[in-house]
């Protein structure tokens, strides 16, 4: 019954993915930018206006690059907001100490991948949920981070607030730009077109696709598929880590609601740009990229505008169920 | 994902073994040593524990988290996986109640409107579940979001008038506990009843254990979707009075706080997050283990800034444990 059944099951799915997610990447661009254009006017598209773009999008995108390995393995990782914020947190502490920053930096990127380790155990050693878990997982850090921002030395009232600490070099690496081009954006950059390289060329990239589309066929390919979920999770909370290290540098300060909401915003751009939270082994980096960029645009027409922020978080929440709607027209999993 | 794949789920004439002992009885055993081995360690680190205070302050926690969490419950026991948008609901009738209170509306028309306004949240959430079918997560998610904002921008505060019967509700004391209590005990007793010995209760066990299997036996997935939605919402509505009732000031941003001690709690009490098992007399048990840890973790030297880590931890726990639980009974077939 179901061998008979298999071809036509295939041949729906193709022509439903055939859509791909060209068409949310196509439909974001055009009305973000019709919209700026009407709101903004050609200012919007000035380089002025690009360099701030890609100013605030630079970390983002690496943050979302690093994720971009969990989501493809069919493991989501909802923690790496916190993750940045925990990372920053003690990043700043240690460096109020007047530790060597490489040691901080490390130290701090070390704390996010064992509590990667920790939500590896728990979704692939135990089988647990991942969602369940990383919510949990991004409360505990929101609130280790504060916790952990109260410990600092410096001259400031000890808050919880968060840690000032102005750190020259790192300051003026993460704050260099060429022309319109910010370099950490570069490098963010050049990142997504290796990890594209990764994913589309290489065979380990094609068994973390592997993995996330179909357990069962890879599991029974050989695939070593609890090994790839964990590292996929332990690459996801690196790249936070190292994200939280940069954001100190770029804003001469760790608040305690650093991070807050970015697992969404990295998230909801991811799935404009192709990626899935509730199935792996779909989207590439390009395509996040372009989705990230998006949402990048539309902050920056909020800014803009003078609007209220908290319009934003109406406008993603919809917008998430919009995008996991068409997810489901080109072949996404339905609920019953 | 595996958030509905069939391994996970179970069939739920088969009541599973925890901890130790069998069924649900073992559970709330397991649940009521957690318990007091916490109070028991609390008191001996420092006496002062055992204090009409303490009381009071658990008993104050468990009376929201209670109601919240027997509306989770009922989510989760369908199969409807979670809900996340519950702060709404809370919110939402929270500030209602207060505003109709001002307007001089008397008491029931009152109660009634405002906690059936939030039921709408509820339909909504049922709405994008079923017509559009999307992973009830991924919906309650964003409704959660959206609904978070919106309540920023509709409501910035509420304040509660201290002479109101709602603000007197909270302070006022019956058979010896706080009035608040009552609804969270009612509920239960309620809930626990519906779903062991009525016909829809058995319904909603039947679809969460195994919704094909209820499918082809007639029942109507849509409607239950909808109707454990819709009541979910409409208990977070009563949770979001008695938060009035305490609450001198309703900031919509002090919702969020209930979300993640209500999941920990309903997957603490045993319920399963595949949906068609668990018991609410203990999940009454998990809530007052709940509730009492944050008086706890004062009465151990720890700030209150510590409480958000043991939440997350707590739920993690909770978690891996359940999915340990269900990978076992699966391997043994």
């Amino acid at each position: 019954m179901t061998a008979t059944l298999a071809p036509q099951q295939l041949s729906k799915k193709r022509t439903k993915n055939a859509g791909g997610p060209s068409v949310t990447i196509l439909a974001g661009i055009v009305i973000i930018s019709l919209v700026s254009l009407q709101g903004v006017g050609f200012a919007a598209f000035s380089t002025d206006n690009l360099f701030l773009i890609l100013n605030y999008l630079a970390l983002p995108l690496l943050i979302g690059m690093f994720a971009s390995f969990s989501l493809l393995a069919g493991v989501v990782d909802l923690s790496i907001g916190s993750m940045v914020g925990l990372s920053a947190a003690v990043f700043a502490v240690l460096a109020t100490y007047e530790l060597n920053l490489w040691l901080c930096a490390f130290l701090a990127v070390l704390t996010c991948l064992f509590f990667g380790c920790l939500n590896g155990i728990a979704i692939v050693g135990f089988n647990a949920n991942p969602i369940a878990v990383t919510l949990g997982m991004l409360v505990a850090l929101r609130g280790l981070a504060r916790v952990v921002n109260k410990y600092d030395n410096s001259a400031t009232l000890s808050s919880t607030d968060g840690t000032v600490i102005f750190i020259d070099g790192l300051n003026t690496f993460t704050e260099a730009s060429f022309s319109f081009l910010p370099w950490l954006f570069v490098i963010a950059l050049a990142f997504t077109l290796v990890l594209q390289l990764i994913i589309s060329k290489t065979r380990y990239g094609r068994h973390i696709k592997a993995v996330g589309g179909d357990l069962t066929a890879a599991v029974r390919a050989g695939l070593p598929a609890s090994r790839i979920k964990f590292t996929s999770l332990l690459i996801s909370s690196g790249g936070a880590g190292i994200a939280g290290v940069l954001f100190v540098g770029k804003m001469g300060s760790s608040s305690s609601t650093l991070g807050t909401g970015m697992e969404f915003t990295v998230y909801a751009a991811l799935m404009i740009g192709g990626y899935s939270i509730l199935r792996g082994g779909v989207g590439n980096p390009i395509g996040g990229f372009l989705g990230l960029f998006v949402i990048a645009y539309f902050s920056n027409y909020i800014d803009n505008m003078g609007f209220d922020t908290r319009f934003a978080d109406v406008f993603l929440g919809t917008l998430l169920l919009v995008i996991v709607y068409l997810d489901i027209r080109r072949g996404g999993e339905e609920f019953e | 994902m595996s958030i509905n794949s069939n391994e996970q789920r179970r069939s739920p004439l088969y009541p599973r073994r925890i901890f130790f002992g069998t069924g649900d009885s073992g559970n709330i055993l397991a649940l009521l040593i957690l318990w007091f081995t916490l109070i028991g360690a609390s008191a001996i680190n420092n006496s002062l524990f055992l204090s009409k205070t303490t009381f009071n302050a658990v008993v104050f926690n468990m009376c929201i988290l209670g109601v919240l969490a027997i509306g989770q419950a009922l989510i989760v026991l369908s199969g409807g996986i979670l809900d996340l948008s519950l702060a709404v609901p809370l919110i939402l009738t929270g500030c209602l109640s207060v505003i109709f209170y001002d307007r001089g509306w008397s008491t029931l028309p009152l109660l009634i409107f405002s906690v059936l306004i939030s039921g709408i949240v509820g339909l909504i959430n049922a709405f994008f579940i079923v017509v559009l079918k999307i992973n009830p997560l991924i919906v309650t998610l964003g409704t959660g979001f959206a609904g978070g904002g919106l309540l920023l921008i509709l409501f910035d505060r509420a304040m509660v008038n201290p002479e109101s019967w709602i603000a007197n509700f909270g302070i006022s004391y019956s058979l010896g506990v706080p009035s608040a209590w009552w609804p969270m005990v009612l509920f239960t007793i309620f809930m626990h009843i519906l779903i062991k010995y009525s016909r829809p209760g058995r319904r909603v066990v039947a679809v969460g254990g195994n919704p094909v299997a209820a499918k082809v036996s007639g029942i109507s997935l849509k409607r239950y979707r909808f109707a454990t939605f819709f009541f979910a919402s409409i208990i977070a509505g009563v949770a979001g009075v008695i938060f009035a009732a305490f609450t001198p000031e309703i900031r919509p941003s002090s919702g969020t706080l209930y979300t993640l001690p209500m999941i920990a709690a309903v997957v603490l009490a045993g319920f399963s997050l595949a949906g068609g098992s668990g018991n609410f007399l203990a999940l009454f048990i998990s809530v007052g283990f709940l509730s009492t840890v944050p008086t706890a973790l004062v009465f151990f030297g720890l700030e209150s800034l510590w409480e958000p880590f043991f939440q997350g931890v707590i739920l993690i726990v909770a978690v891996s444990l359940d999915a340990l639980r269900t990978k076992k009974t699966v391997t043994k077939g």
